[in-house]
């Protein structure tokens, strides 16, 4: 938790603007622990895990848009329908919230 | 309206003092005016929420909410209609909140350097937990023998005990040299707020130590957050497994679990035979 928040503090002190991503709720067969949390970086680079690679890529998808707009969203992830041909170990539903932070207050249009 | 930045710095303040606050996430809204999502206000103990949310009722709710995620541990998402009642998700008015406690890593406090605490302490690290081992024998009580632990003290047992502040997010393992040893820590320890005291030790041994605190004055209700003998019943035998089945206990209180296998027994030959 320590190192969550120093990681989005020492990044958006440097100007930088930082996507979150926490669970808030996993149905289903799906491993993912509510408050299991993830930073997304401009640089591509990523802090902690939101569980792995089933719903990784959808995650990261989103919190790229988080970052280019600034704004905050809820994402819900139907793994039921992944064509990945592994439904079975990542069936479920996942909820999960994005957030933007940066040290500079948001400017709207 | 909260600011961000300032939320970070309020959740980095009271981790450094190892202060638990909760952040009150708005995640979405349906027929109530509750404004953006995101993080809209802290909840700390005695002091409430940070900031007006949504209507009084909700803001009301909210504010018990948090304390009651606070006493869990765990993070929780809850829908509240406008009066700050809980609705089902898939009622037509809701506002949708995730309470997210911020706490400090937990610790892991291992009193005694022995043969247990070897394995231990790195199973400790890999559960991330932040891990102090104690011995007053400086021959085991060093950073060789304990590479991954945060911190390691070769001093005696009561001086470290006096001065460390053992907190909620505490948990002290008794694995000393000698019961002797591990009488004198648990004496120390009770009526902390670790939520598990571990002690190792036979079954006698171990009435034997609550007979003679029982006999001193202590009350039967401050044994609550003891666990003597130490660790869940895998049959544990050599000192990693040992360390294995402590440190299952502990993943085991802290998760609410039940403490047994997960396989489905029924469908294995043999079935019923209790085990």
């Amino acid at each position: 938790m320590e190192e969550y928040f120093r990681q989005i503090a020492a990044r958006t002190a440097a100007g930088e603007r930082v996507a979150s991503a926490v669970v808030v709720s996993s149905r289903g067969s799906t491993p993912q622990d509510i408050g299991a949390r993830m930073l997304f970086f401009r640089d591509g680079s990523t802090w902690g895990t939101v569980g792995g690679g089933c719903v990784e890529a959808d995650v990261r998808a989103e919190a790229i848009r988080v970052l280019a707009d600034g704004r905050s969203r809820a994402l819900e992830i139907d793994l039921i329908d992944d064509i990945k041909g592994e439904g079975d170990v990542c069936g479920g539903t996942l909820e999960v919230l994005l957030e933007s932070w940066s040290s500079a207050p948001l400017i709207r249009p | 309206m909260i600011d961000r930045a300032a939320a970070v710095a309020a959740a980095q303040e009271a981790l450094a003092r190892r202060a638990a606050i909760v952040f009150v996430h708005l995640v979405g809204a349906r027929g109530v005016e509750a404004g953006e999502i995101g993080i809209r206000a802290i909840y700390e103990p005695g002091e409430g929420l940070s900031h007006a949310v949504a209507t009084p009722g909700i803001d009301e709710a909210l504010a018990r909410l948090a304390g009651e995620t606070l006493a869990s541990g765990h993070p929780r998402a809850v829908n509240l209609d406008a009066e700050g009642q809980p609705v089902s998700r898939r009622s037509r008015v809701y506002a949708r909140f995730l309470l997210d406690p911020i706490m400090a890593t937990p610790r892991l406090l291992i009193v005694g350097a022995g043969h247990i605490a070897v394995p231990l302490a790195r199973l400790a690290s890999v559960l991330e937990f932040e891990t102090i081992v104690v011995d007053e024998r400086a021959d085991f009580a060093n950073r060789e023998r304990f590479p991954t632990a945060d911190e390691v003290h070769a001093r005696p047992f009561e001086e470290f005990l006096d001065e460390f502040e053992v907190d909620e997010r505490t948990h002290v393992v008794l694995v000393t040299r000698a019961h002797r040893f591990d009488e004198l820590a648990l004496r120390r320890l009770l009526g902390s707020p670790a939520p598990y005291i571990g002690m190792i030790g036979s079954r006698r041994r171990v009435h034997i130590v609550y007979g003679t605190l029982l006999a001193e004055g202590y009350g039967p209700e401050q044994f609550e957050k003891v666990y003597a003998p130490i660790g869940l019943d895998i049959g544990a035998r050599t000192p990693a497994e040992i360390a294995i089945a402590i440190a299952a206990e502990i993943v085991d209180l802290r998760r609410q679990g039940k403490g047994r296998g997960l396989s489905l027994r029924e469908f294995r030959p043999g079935a019923g035979d209790g085990r």
